[in-house]
């Protein structure tokens, strides 16, 4: 009797503790995974996350793009993204300009991921919703920096480290191609032909296309108008300089600039003109949302370069 | 007998009329509080995304008691920017009343004379071009720029007794288009941003409004508030007329000064958090003067209260049922478009109706 009681309770201690091990050993590991994180933001600022988040939403279609990127599905985006296809099907928060606080609020997010140059006047009302983090991303240098810092931010570490080196890898490659190639002259124009706004090298855009070896008209302007990296050019110099290419994306008008060139003597003069060499690029791709797709826009944009020459 | 019996019967009628327009003015007071807190409700109630009125209730009871995101949306969202716009409000309703008794004439708003852009200037100034300027202390210079636009727009447009309408307005419309020139050179010029911090700027709006700019307003509505009430009394002197002012002791151009600066101060904070909003000085006091009549003493608190309910009210129709009219989703106007859209028209008729007296 007594000697089966005290084996009863042997067997139940020992139960116990590998019950203990069974559930402890996970737990223990589970901690350490979401051991509180300090990240710092493009503001300088320091943000700590507890746990990895689980409701993450970003403040534009270029934040959004590096969070799936990262294998990070966001749980709203801003108005009109498109890609991935995934995520126009998901809540809309409004513009990138100014989104809306009720619809963002609504998504009971954990962790936003704001645009250090749209949305500074309003990180205090992020803050109040959720922990915040700034980040800049200008040109495809900066992708896989903010790659690595989203992936810090989600505990994604592994794949942004992994995406972050590809993209690395991919602009060293561009670079040295850029470097070997005698690049055509260019011309950018964001907006319309009476109000445009001439990107430079320091644009995303321009960053591409200079990585790419072409040679930008505008480079030598100071900035001016209303956004950084873009100068205003007059006619007589553009005429002057007579660039092999003219991109434009063109934004305020729904007649695309190409088009508008054709019944304009001044711009249908130009020998990129007459030579079809004035491209219409895709907003998105091009201007609007820095992200991990630089890649498929500097394919593109290699393409449009170089593409005759090749054949 | 009648003849005895008759003056102390005319004078507790006097007592007797005093004490029903005294009632009189303590319900519009009254009523004009009830308006703003149906304003404040109708404003929590609405929003981007539909929240039953009991749940709101809820959510302002026990934040813990209701969903996460409708607590959110009530506590960080809906009731900061319900709050900052009545304080608005109240400061510009106060400055209209207190300008117009300076310059005796129902255009004295902070908008028309130029005080709003002033404000906006110096606080545009310093807070984008002055490197690691205190945000706390732009409050200060937007007071210093609308007390100094306040004065050079007096300073035109008086002829040595008063001033005209007419010349009022012109004043105020020439020194408000040189400021908000100015203010959108240097907006342009801290090219971060863009275009939407001009608009904040210039069309005026609660959007970025929040409990951490509430120190920019709090003290100063308090402290206006306050000035003006004591002011209230050497208000209705200076009513009189300058000889009449003069005649029982009040140092008539002093006072002018002080209520120009209490003005300045109320005007100065609300543009700093809100931007320029057109017309509600003009407006509410117009109003407020037609209610209770043209003590000051009425006239101030009616005012304020008004205000502050015109401006929750404008900005929750910015926020709904504008963007509801064009079928916007996700996207608000500035409430300064309504305030414009409701004011533009009564400033139109003033003028028409050369109405320099109040």
């Amino acid at each position: 009797m007594q000697s089966a009681t005290s084996a009863r309770r042997i067997i139940s201690a020992l139960l116990a503790l590998m019950l203990i091990a069974a559930v402890g050993v996970p737990l223990a590991a589970a901690q350490e995974a979401s051991e509180p994180r300090t990240i710092v933001d493009f503001a300088r600022r320091q943000i700590t996350l507890e746990a990895p988040p689980q409701r993450v939403v970003g403040m534009s279609a270029s934040i959004s793009e590096m969070l799936f990127a990262i294998g990070v599905s966001p749980v709203g985006v801003t108005s009109g993204m498109d890609y991935p296809p995934e995520a126009a099907a998901l809540p809309d928060i409004g513009t990138g300009y100014q989104p809306n606080l009720e619809a963002l609020a609504a998504l009971e997010p954990d962790l936003i991921i704001g645009n250090a140059q749209l949305n500074m006047n309003i990180l205090d009302k992020l803050e109040a919703i959720a922990p915040t983090i700034m980040i800049m991303t200008m040109t495809a240098s900066d992708v896989p920096q903010n790659v690595r810092l989203l992936g810090q931010a989600t505990w994604h570490d592994t794949e942004a480290e992994y995406l972050a080196r590809a993209y690395d890898g991919y602009l060293a490659l561009a670079d040295k191609i850029g470097a070997s190639h005698e690049g055509p002259s260019i011309v950018f124009i964001v907006g319309t032909l009476d109000v445009p706004n001439y990107g430079k090298s320091a644009t995303y855009f321009g960053d591409m296309a200079k990585r790419l070896g072409a040679v930008n008209i505008a480079d030598s302007e100071a900035d001016a108008g209303p956004f950084p990296g873009y100068a205003q050019l007059s006619l007589e110099a553009i005429v002057d300089a007579d660039p092999d290419f003219v991109f434009t994306v063109t934004r305020g008008s729904p007649t695309p600039m190409p088009e508008t060139m054709a019944s304009d003597p001044l711009w249908s003069s130009l020998s990129a003109f007459q030579n079809a060499r004035v491209i219409e690029l895709d907003n998105r791709l091009f201007v609007e949302s820095p992200g991990p797709r630089f890649i498929e826009a500097m394919a593109q944009l290699f393409d449009i370069l170089y593409g005759e020459g090749m054949e | 007998m009648h003849a005895e019996a008759a003056p102390p019967a005319s004078a507790s009628h006097a007592l007797g009329l005093a004490r029903r327009r005294l009632i009189t003015r303590l319900m519009i007071i009254a009523l004009s509080s009830l308006l703003l807190l149906g304003a404040m409700i109708l404003a929590l109630g609405s929003g981007a995304q539909s929240i039953a009125p009991d749940e709101v209730i809820q959510a302002l009871q026990d934040r813990e008691s209701v969903r996460k995101s409708v607590a959110l949306i009530i506590h960080e969202v809906r009731l900061p920017r319900a709050l900052a716009g009545a304080l608005v409000g109240l400061n510009l309703a106060v400055a209209g009343a207190l300008l117009q008794g300076v310059v005796r004439s129902p255009l004295g708003d902070p908008y028309i004379l130029g005080v709003s852009a002033g404000g906006g200037f110096a606080a545009a100034a310093t807070s984008l071009r002055v490197e690691g300027f205190p945000p706390d202390a732009v409050p200060v210079m937007a007071f210093i720029g609308a007390l100094i636009g306040a004065l050079i727009v007096y300073a035109i447009a008086w002829d040595g007794s008063g001033v005209t309408t007419t010349r009022l307005a012109l004043a105020g419309v020439a020194l408000t288009a040189m400021m908000s020139a100015l203010t959108t050179t240097v907006v342009v010029m801290s090219v971060q941003g863009g275009g939407q911090i001009i608009f904040q700027w210039l069309v005026g709006g609660l959007y970025t409004a929040s409990w951490r700019e509430y120190h920019l307003i709090v003290p100063y509505s308090i402290a206006g508030f306050v000035l003006a009430m004591l002011l209230a009394k050497r208000a209705n002197i200076l009513a009189l007329g300058d000889e009449m002012a003069q005649g029982l002791g009040l140092r008539v151009e002093w006072t002018r000064f002080l209520m120009s600066a209490v003005a300045a101060v109320l005007a100065g904070s609300a543009v700093a958090v809100a931007g320029l909003i057109a017309f509600v000085g003009l407006l509410v006091p117009f109003v407020a003067r037609r209610l209770v009549g043209s003590d000051f003493r009425f006239l101030l608190p009616v005012s304020a209260l008004l205000g502050a309910a015109l401006i929750v009210s404008a900005d929750t129709a910015a926020r709904v049922t504008f963007p509801a009219l064009f079928h916007l989703k996700n996207i608000e106007f500035p409430v300064g478009i309504i305030t414009a859209l409701i004011g533009g028209p009564l400033f139109l008729w003033l003028v028409r109706a050369r109405r320099t007296q109040w």
